[in-house]
């Protein structure tokens, strides 16, 4: 099972393909999410799917607008993939007999 | 150009993320600073960036206190907890650490008493005592002239205020209240550069009365009661009456100066007979230096004063800070300091003593704690949790003991003041200071205590520890950890060996003081001083005591033969060369001082009533002045001495065998003894030794003595008392030595026994197997003592050379001293081997005797 934000961040990390990193995951959480989120929980969580081995992360090259440092990619492991099908198909479950909300009487 | 993205707060990110890569994340909040730079310019990016930071914080604030609470909580069960699980090991570490804590306690309570002398007064970092140093003789004078104080205030601009002092001890009458009070006649500056607060009475107008007096509060309570004192009459020596113009508080004990009563210095000087003389040293002078005026600066300037006003002396005016007098004389040296010294020594010692009693006790049971540590690292502590726990454990029983090593004070301080001559109170609850130190004692205890056996369990690897193979203990030898526990022993023997040396060394030198042959004989000699009418009709006063048949012989002296310290030059004799000049003591007397003394003549004879001529011109001398004189043969060679009022010519009629007329620090020196009873203070009464009726004569003596001074209360003292009390701080020295060995020896033998018992125990299997093939019980206590034995032999070898160095050291103070002989370490040595192979051995005998079955039976 994954928390809500575990599977938002899994799905974000899985969209960019390999490019995925701390800044564009996190730009899109907030993008989708349309709230502010703290940067530090978008690295906790994704430092805690690295260590379940959800995912997989590398080393870029350091580039001059990061002061030098090196970004650290994300991609996502096979596990990973499998966990995320897992999530679709609970999430799909749950909402299945509610196509329509409708208004509430 | 790219803009910078603000150092501090990137470092703060560091400090608040611990568990992710730095290198990245700091990376990322650039790219995004920089990004929201160029969107939102400097403000937009910087108010992001601190609240990202900002909101970094609660949680992990929450969550830092949250688990520090809930983990301290389980250390304190699981402590709790093992202090009830092993009660005996618990209490030898409690009451070994409170014992040496509150040994500590009561020597720093002491030290912390020696160091506050004179601290009371609100000036007292500008407040000097002015002293003359004697080049040509090395002599130091705390006396000074009547009119030093006066130039000096008004040649020096630095000196903004002066107070002479001189004591005096008085008689005291108020109708039938009639008592000898120490006192002093002080000039009224003194008592606004001073602080001895007034209780009644002004300070401003209280020696406007040349016949007022000032009194402490003790002397108001004595002479009047609950009445008011203020403007009531005391009569002075019989002479005349003053008037109380003030009450002062009871003057601190720690401070040098101490009276009972103060007269005005006005009152002194008109009762001296050449006010004016610069030569007359008789009182003390303190002055008050500008803030921020050092004593050397002035002093520098004082040498003209002196050479102008005294030019035919060769000596100096210089100052003492009044601060540093109690605690390091006038010249820097002697004075108490040293004492300091070695009793914080002494504190430190037995504080660790203690300590590495904790130390190995832990260490050593640390073996039953490995699976717990084992259990905790495998469940997610760091090392720094373990330590951490540890560390608390420590600090929770040092500070169990701090409060039991207060009781404990608390229960010995009446003692202890009456051991060091001291009224130290602990008021425990308004001294704030106290308190800090206290809690800072037991938390510098707990840490140094508890270090190693934290950092030593906090080191293993959890899997080891939890498999089993962790063993600890000293049959294993593939991991022989006991080496630091061994150094830890040894050096807590090396300690006690050392103080069990010093505290021999010291006795021995005391017992070597008391019972040196001293060249007279200071038993059986009562002594007064010499007062009122006595000084006139003294002749008859001698022949009405020596009437009594317990009296064998009377004289008089102008000091007491323990302590002759009168020291002039402005000797001539027969044979003296222009540039031959020698300091002399000096010491005056009647017919019969070398008789009543038991003294001996080397050659002549002792001066005798039928030679008129001795009383006006003959010399007697000792033979260390006759050798420094390079005399052949000294009787009947002419002789002079030139006094202050005038020349004595004369010749020597006989030389005394040498006499230490000085503590036995000091080495021999040339002594002078003449007649002059008109200037002798004390009267030497040599009483019968196998005297029936001791209380008796002295009941004689004191109806004799009120035959002549009616009015003065009869006070009598032992030669020999007076002789011991030249050694009081050795004394003190000795006994604080004694006990501080007997405590750490104690606590010594209470971490051996403890550690001995749990060595058992680790191998009782051992043992028991050894038994089973045959060993006896003597193999077995040789096996478990071998070791204690031989760290103890170790210990005598490294404290011994510095016993010996630090014993050398102290005893060269001495001029007349015990060398310290090859069986006082014997004897140390001895003793601590026995102290060691009883305690160990009695733990091993009891594991020896055990029966085999018991322990083998789990097998």
């Amino acid at each position: 099972m994954l928390t809500k934000l575990e599977d938002q961040i899994l799905l974000a990390v899985w969209k960019f393909r390999g490019k995925a990193y701390g800044v564009n995951v996190y730009e899109h959480l907030e993008n989708v999410t349309e709230s502010k989120v703290a940067v530090g929980v978008v690295y906790f969580t994704l430092d805690r799917l690295t260590k379940r081995g959800l995912l997989h992360s590398y080393k870029g090259e350091p580039t001059a607008v990061r002061g030098g440092m090196r970004k650290k990619y994300y991609e996502i492991t096979k596990d990973g993939m499998a966990t995320l099908e897992d999530s679709k198909k609970i999430h799909d479950r749950i909402w299945e007999d509610y196509p329509n909300l409708g208004t509430i009487r | 150009m790219n803009p910078q993205t603000p150092r501090i707060a990137i470092w703060l990110l560091k400090q608040l993320v611990v568990n992710i890569d730095h290198n990245s994340l700091v990376g990322d909040f650039e790219e995004i600073y920089q990004s929201r730079f160029q969107n939102h310019g400097h403000v937009g990016a910087n108010i992001w960036l601190w609240g990202q930071i900002l909101k970094l914080v609660p949680s992990l604030l929450r969550n830092s206190i949250y688990w520090s609470i809930f983990m301290f909580a389980n250390y304190l069960k699981i402590a709790l907890r093992n202090l009830n699980k092993s009660k005996g090991y618990s209490f030898i570490n409690i009451a070994g650490l409170a014992v040496g804590m509150s040994a500590c306690i009561l020597i720093l309570l002491w030290v912390h008493d020696e160091l506050g002398y004179d601290r009371f007064h609100k000036n007292a970092d500008n407040l000097s005592l002015v002293f003359i140093e004697d080049d040509q003789y090395d002599l130091l004078w705390d006396n000074t002239s009547i009119p030093v104080a006066p130039a000096l205030e008004q040649d020096f601009p630095e000196v903004i205020n002066s107070a002479r002092i001189s004591s005096v001890v008085s008689l005291i009458v108020r109708k039938d209240k009639r008592f000898r009070e120490r006192g002093a006649f002080v000039d009224p500056s003194f008592l606004s550069m001073f602080t001895f607060p007034f209780v009644k009475g002004e300070p401003e107008t209280a020696f406007d009365d040349p016949f007022s007096i000032v009194i402490t509060e003790e002397v108001s309570q004595k002479y009047f009661g609950h009445e008011n004192p203020l403007g009531k009459v005391l009569r002075i020596d019989n002479e005349d009456d003053y008037r109380v113009a003030g009450v002062l508080h009871n003057v601190p004990r720690n401070s040098t100066i101490q009276f009972d009563f103060l007269l005005p210095m006005q009152r002194f000087i008109q009762q001296d007979r050449d006010p004016g003389n610069w030569g007359r040293f008789q009182l003390n002078t303190y002055v008050q230096l500008l803030e921020n005026t050092t004593p050397a600066d002035v002093e520098q300037k004082l040498a003209s004063l002196a050479d102008q006003h005294l030019p035919q002396e060769n000596i100096a005016l210089r100052l003492q800070p009044l601060a540093r007098i109690h605690l390091f004389g006038l010249a820097g040296e002697g004075g108490r300091v040293k004492y300091i010294y070695i009793f914080s020594l002494v504190a430190i010692f037995i504080l660790v003593i203690a300590c590495i009693n904790f130390m190995n006790l832990t260490t050593a049971r640390s073996g039953n704690r490995v699976k717990e540590v084992g259990l905790r690292k495998v469940v997610g502590a760091n090392k720094s949790d373990i330590t951490r726990q540890f560390l608390c454990e420590s600090v929770l029983l040092s500070l169990l003991s701090c409060v039991l090593a207060i009781a404990l004070v608390f229960l010995l301080l009446p003692a202890f003041n009456s051991l060091s001559g001291k009224q130290i109170s602990v008021d425990l609850f308004t001294n704030g200071q106290l308190i800090l130190a206290l809690i800072g004692l037991s938390l510098l205890t707990g840490i140094l205590s508890g270090s190693y056996p934290a950092f030593f369990l906090a080191s293993f690897r959890p899997v080891k520890m939890l498999r089993g193979t962790f063993l600890f203990s000293p049959q294993n030898k593939g991991v022989d950890k006991t080496w630091f526990r061994k150094i830890l022993v040894v050096t807590q023997f090396s300690l006690s060996i050392l103080l069990i040396i010093c505290t021999a060394v010291v006795s021995s030198q005391l017992e070597f003081m008391r019972t040196k042959e001293l060249g007279y004989n200071k038993e059986e000699i009562l002594w007064l001083r010499m007062r009122g009418n006595l000084k006139q009709q003294y002749n008859s006063f001698k022949a009405e005591l020596l009437q009594n048949p317990n009296v064998l012989s009377v004289t008089a002296t102008s000091e007491l033969p323990t302590n002759i310290a009168k020291s002039n030059s402005g000797f001539d004799w027969e044979g003296r060369t222009a540039e031959e000049d020698l300091a002399m003591n000096r010491v005056l007397v009647d017919h019969d001082f070398v008789t009543t003394l038991n003294m001996e003549m080397v050659q002549g004879r002792s001066f005798s009533k039928k030679i008129t001529t001795d009383a006006s011109e003959g010399y007697i001398l000792n033979e260390t002045a006759i050798t420094a004189m390079a005399l052949e043969s000294p009787v009947g060679k002419r002789f002079s001495f030139n006094a202050r009022d005038g020349l004595r010519e004369g010749t020597i009629v006989g030389v005394v065998r040498d006499f230490h007329f000085q503590s036995l620090r000091n080495g021999m020196k040339p002594l002078t003894i003449y007649m002059a009873p008109d200037e002798c203070n004390y009267i030497c009464v040599r009483l019968r030794s196998d005297s029936p009726d001791l209380p008796g004569t002295i009941k004689f003596i004191e109806d004799k003595m009120h035959a002549v001074v009616p009015d003065l209360p009869f006070e009598y003292h032992f030669l020999d008392e007076a002789f011991d009390s030249m050694y009081r701080a050795e004394q003190q020295l000795g006994k604080i030595f004694s006990y501080a060995t007997f405590l750490a020896i104690l606590i010594v033998c209470l971490g051996l026994l403890g550690l001995s018992a749990f060595m058992a125990e680790q191998r009782t299997k051992e043992i028991g197997i050894r038994k089973v093939v045959g060993a006896s019980i003597l193999n077995i206590v040789r096996l478990l003592t071998k070791e204690f034995v031989i760290l103890v032999s170790l210990a005598n070898i490294i404290a011994w050379p510095i016993a010996y160095y630090a014993m050398t050291d102290w005893l060269s103070s001495f001029a007349y001293r015990q060398r310290i002989g090859i069986e006082t370490f014997v004897l140390a040595a001895t003793l601590a081997l026995v102290l060691a192979f009883v305690t160990v051995g009695f733990q091993a005998t009891r594991a020896a005797f055990a029966n085999p079955v018991d322990s083998l039976k789990y097998e």
